[in-house]
């Protein structure tokens, strides 16, 4: 393993007309490693997670995959930053063609991406099926015959079909009931320690990031607030934004009290 | 409304409560056909009270806060009983229940621009249940200006004239919550309000649910899928699962002391930013619906501790130190 | 074996859901026209232009003219089955051939997005507030009589009935996760477009190409009925009811009116076929 980021994002910038939807991001992820974007809705963190998988094209910045820029529409570079990286979404029954077997949508992006025969694919299709727990029934059965969970294992099954060194997640287990949830969780780190595979794991969920990563930005309209260890974030958060995302976790005992002083200290005007 | 005046003494008990439901069951179909939705589900809402409802997706919660307001499914057969404010639901008409809606009970949906129509004006959603009830016009806008003040929207007389696209998200749940306290009833259901909301946001609109409800005395049955904000804000608790109700226990002490196997699994599923960083530990299989789920305890499939015993029968509700629990050894749970 | 009473009306039950009897008989009657047309010289009792003065404008039910005569003599019978050729294909012709370039503007108009959706949508536009008999008729009057042309005519008038569609649809299907999904594992917009896009929209486009066929069939007719269209003696269903017209004057409908039914009969087989596809397409869109 290489000392060097595996993605390197610096000055990013998004405008959507007059809005500006990501403001001069920047972070490194080494290989291997759990970066989580935190924010809520109109943070930016979703459409920073889109221009890393070129479904938005940034206004300005650069995104660098294994040391060298991804620019462009072109083929080439599209085949070069899908090869590197790949996305999982939040809503894993959308994300599948409904008339397509889960098992033919897992072996289309090696039809793209790698050499190898039907059988080669088919091959790694039942490996990656036993990877993310799925029996080869489920790989066999159209999107609709599975429950949310398995979808999503599907969903990530597919995406580290072409062994990819980054897999961008936005708001992956969002969507999932508490106990799939853990599942998920569970299976994306055995992947992490089994692959060395990086993530960056995009959520609003604190709980679940603090779980999933090992460094953290914290961002809001656009930019970011907050960066460093996940743990010390949440312990000793510095900024006021971070200090009211924390506080506004519901938990036994909870300070509304507390957190409405939060969004005064944060915003004085309201 | 004969009826009522022929109720037993147990029944004044819970006329007082601001809803009752007791042994409730659902079914869709008849005979081998039927398809079961809830079975035996007993809530109980005091005035002024807090009540949660917590479940996973299938687990009946929200058809079990719908049947509130005698909304069941085409076709749906239910059993037990349903009082809200001592009215009997299931035997009410269309104009009793009409009026059950109108007066007595409000709900607000997860998502509040589905719940407005979009080519109204605020302030015709929020006057448009005052002048069902016979108000003048003129005093029911004083009554949703006065209202869309007291949930914290800017600039209220400008709001009455704007359309629901004009709000975000958090302010239209405000109206929305506005407008079902607008007709002063006895009972809120809220049916996962905020879980289309940021977290911030959340906060926010939790504490003006919670300020509204407490000043007016309004019994409030929250939905929800995540349990720490039920612990937070309720006091009481009901734990949903597969159509039943598993346990039943007081919002701090679902935390401490989970009675329940589900509970307890639902809690070391779940990972938390309070104290130490702890492993998850993720609840083999997959949430199921009554209709899908095993003879007995409808959770032995996943439980960690079941065995034979568990396949006999529905485990009865039984006490178990503070809370009521469904299951036949919450011994072992607690431990 | 083992199946019970119960379990035996479920089933019958669903089988009934999904085809109604209207739709079965729809399909029924298409296929009856379909084969008859195909096999016309296997079963045709009579050449279809074989006139005989002495037997004109027979009723049905003449001995050895099932269907009577027209007024020329012409077994009706054998001429509806050779007329189901020309009066099926060409309406087809025009359905494949509008098809193919609806879905093409369409899909392109769609994915293609900016200036040349602009400029796809107003052509449309433009083409679909031009009558699509009156085109027909100008190109007839260019190119003479015939069916090729007026096909062709036909086809270019109903592009932007399906274009339209396609495109409204290609949008909305587009904006769906999984097309999203394909961009970001490499997928170009080709290959997103015509492997998921195009296969999911299959039901809308059968469904809409039904209906055109119905009205490709009308128009046709009128045109065959105003002597624009098939060059006689050939049948084809409109000129038969065009060339009945002295016959009705006479008092003998029915070498106009069994053609005018067959007509009949077959757009409204082609539309009940149509809606139900589209039925079945919004039933699905329920279920996810």
């Amino acid at each position: 393993m290489t000392s060097e980021p595996v993605l390197a994002v610096s000055s990013l910038v998004k405008r959507f007309g007059d809005v500006t939807a990501v403001d001069g991001v920047g972070f490194e992820l080494m290989p291997g490693a759990s970066l989580g974007i935190v924010g809520e809705s109109g943070s930016g963190k979703t459409t920073t997670a889109r221009i890393l998988a070129g479904l938005d094209a940034p206004t300005s910045g650069t995104v660098l995959l294994d040391g060298e820029p991804v620019t462009g529409r072109s083929r080439r570079a599209r085949l070069r930053r899908a090869r590197l990286l790949q996305m999982i979404f939040q809503d894993p029954y959308g994300s599948f063609d409904p008339r397509q077997s889960i098992a033919a949508s897992i072996a289309e992006p090696m039809r793209l991406h790698l050499p190898g025969t039907a059988a080669d694919r088919r091959a790694r299709v039942a490996e990656l099926l036993d990877q993310v727990g799925l029996s080869e029934r489920a790989g066999a059965s159209l999107p609709r015959d599975l429950s949310g969970g398995q979808r999503q294992r599907a969903a990530i099954a597919r995406a580290l079909g072409i062994r990819p060194r980054v897999l961008v997640l936005d708001e992956a287990v969002a969507a999932l009931d508490v106990s799939i949830q853990a599942q998920i969780l569970t299976l994306l780190d055995g992947l992490r320690r089994d692959t060395g595979i990086a993530y960056v794991f995009v959520s609003h969920d604190l709980a679940v990031v603090r779980h999933i990563t090992d460094t953290a930005v914290v961002m809001r309209h656009g930019r970011i607030v907050e960066r460093g260890d996940t743990e010390r974030i949440l312990r000793e958060p510095r900024h006021p934004y971070t200090r009211l995302l924390l506080d506004s976790i519901p938990v036994p005992g909870w300070d509304l009290d507390r957190v409405a002083r939060d969004r005064r200290a944060l915003d004085p005007s309201s | 409304m004969t009826v009522q005046d022929k109720k037993t003494a147990a029944d004044t008990a819970t006329r007082a409560d601001a809803l009752g439901i007791a042994g409730l069951g659902l079914a869709i179909g008849s005979g081998e056909d039927a398809v079961p939705l809830l079975d035996g589900v007993t809530v109980r809402v005091g005035r002024g009270e807090t009540v949660g409802l917590v479940g996973e997706s299938g687990s009946g919660k929200s058809l079990t806060a719908r049947s509130a307001l005698g909304m069941f499914p085409r076709g749906a057969r239910a059993t037990g009983s349903v009082t809200v404010g001592g009215v009997d639901v299931l035997a009410a008409g269309r104009a009793a229940l009409r009026d059950l809606r109108r007066t007595r009970a409000s709900m607000i949906f997860q998502d509040p621009r589905a719940a407005i129509n979009p080519v109204r004006r605020v302030g015709d959603y929020l006057t448009e249940g005052l002048r069902a009830r016979g108000v003048p016009s003129r005093e029911a806008a004083a009554t949703a200006l006065d209202l869309l003040e007291q949930v914290g929207i800017r600039d209220p007389r400008g709001a009455l004239r704007r359309h629901p696209h004009e709000f975000s998200g958090g302010m239209l749940q405000r109206v929305v919550i506005a407008g079902a306290l607008s007709t002063g009833p006895e009972l809120l259901l809220a049916d996962e309000p905020t879980t289309a909301l940021d977290v911030t946001t959340q906060a926010e609109v939790i504490g003006l649910l919670k300020g509204m409800q407490r000043t007016r005395g309004t019994g409030m049955l929250f939905v929800t899928h995540d349990l720490d904000l039920a612990a937070a804000i309720c006091d009481r608790v009901y734990v949903m699962y597969a159509g039943r109700i598993v346990e039943e226990a007081a919002g701090t002490a679902l935390f401490s002391a989970p009675a329940h196997p589900y509970t307890k699994a639902l809690l070391e599923a779940s990972p938390s930013v309070h104290g130490d960083r702890t492993e998850i530990r993720a609840i083999r299989g997959r949430p199921r619906s009554l209709a899908e789920a095993p003879s007995g305890c409808a959770f032995r499939d996943r439980c960690p501790l079941a065995d034979d015993d568990c396949a006999v029968a529905v485990p009865a509700v039984r006490a178990h130190g503070t809370s009521a629990v469904a299951c036949v050894r919450p011994e072992e749970v607690t431990r | 074996m083992t199946l019970t009473i119960p379990a035996l009306r479920a089933r019958a039950a669903r089988r009934r859901r999904r085809r109604p009897l209207g739709v079965t008989l729809a399909v029924a009657f298409l296929l009856v026209a379909a084969v008859t047309g195909a096999l016309a010289p296997l079963l045709a009792p009579h050449s279809p232009n074989a006139t005989s003065l002495l037997d004109s404008l027979a009723p049905p039910g003449t001995a050895g003219h099932l269907l009577g005569t027209d007024s020329t003599g012409r077994d009706v019978l054998s001429r509806l089955m050779y007329g189901a050729r020309l009066s099926l294909l060409a309406p087809l012709g025009v359905v494949l051939l509008s098809g193919i370039l609806g879905t093409a503007a369409g899909l392109l108009a769609a994915r293609a997005g900016g200036w040349v959706d602009a400029v796809l949508s107003r052509a449309m536009d433009i083409v679909f507030s031009f009558p699509s008999l009156l085109l027909a008729m100008l190109v007839v009057a260019v190119f003479g009589p015939g069916l090729t042309a007026p096909i062709c005519a036909l086809a270019v008038s109903y592009t932007p009935f399906l274009g339209r569609v396609v495109r409204s649809v290609a949008l909305q299907e587009g904006a769906r996760p999984y097309m999203e999904s394909y961009r970001a594992m490499g997928f170009g917009e080709l290959w997103t477009t015509v492997r998921h896009l195009l296969p999911n929209m299959t039901p809308v486009l059968l469904a809409q190409s039904a209906l055109s066929f119905g009205y490709a069939m009308v128009d046709l007719a009128s045109l065959s009925y105003l002597g624009l269209g098939v060059r006689p003696p050939a049948a084809d269903w409109g000129s038969m009811i065009s060339q009945a017209q002295s016959a009705i004057l006479q008092g003998s409908p029915w070498s106009g009116l069994i053609p005018g039914l067959a007509v009949l009969l077959t757009v409204v087989s082609v539309n009940v076929l149509g809606e139900h596809i589209g039925g079945s397409i919004a039933r699905r869109g329920e279920g996810t």
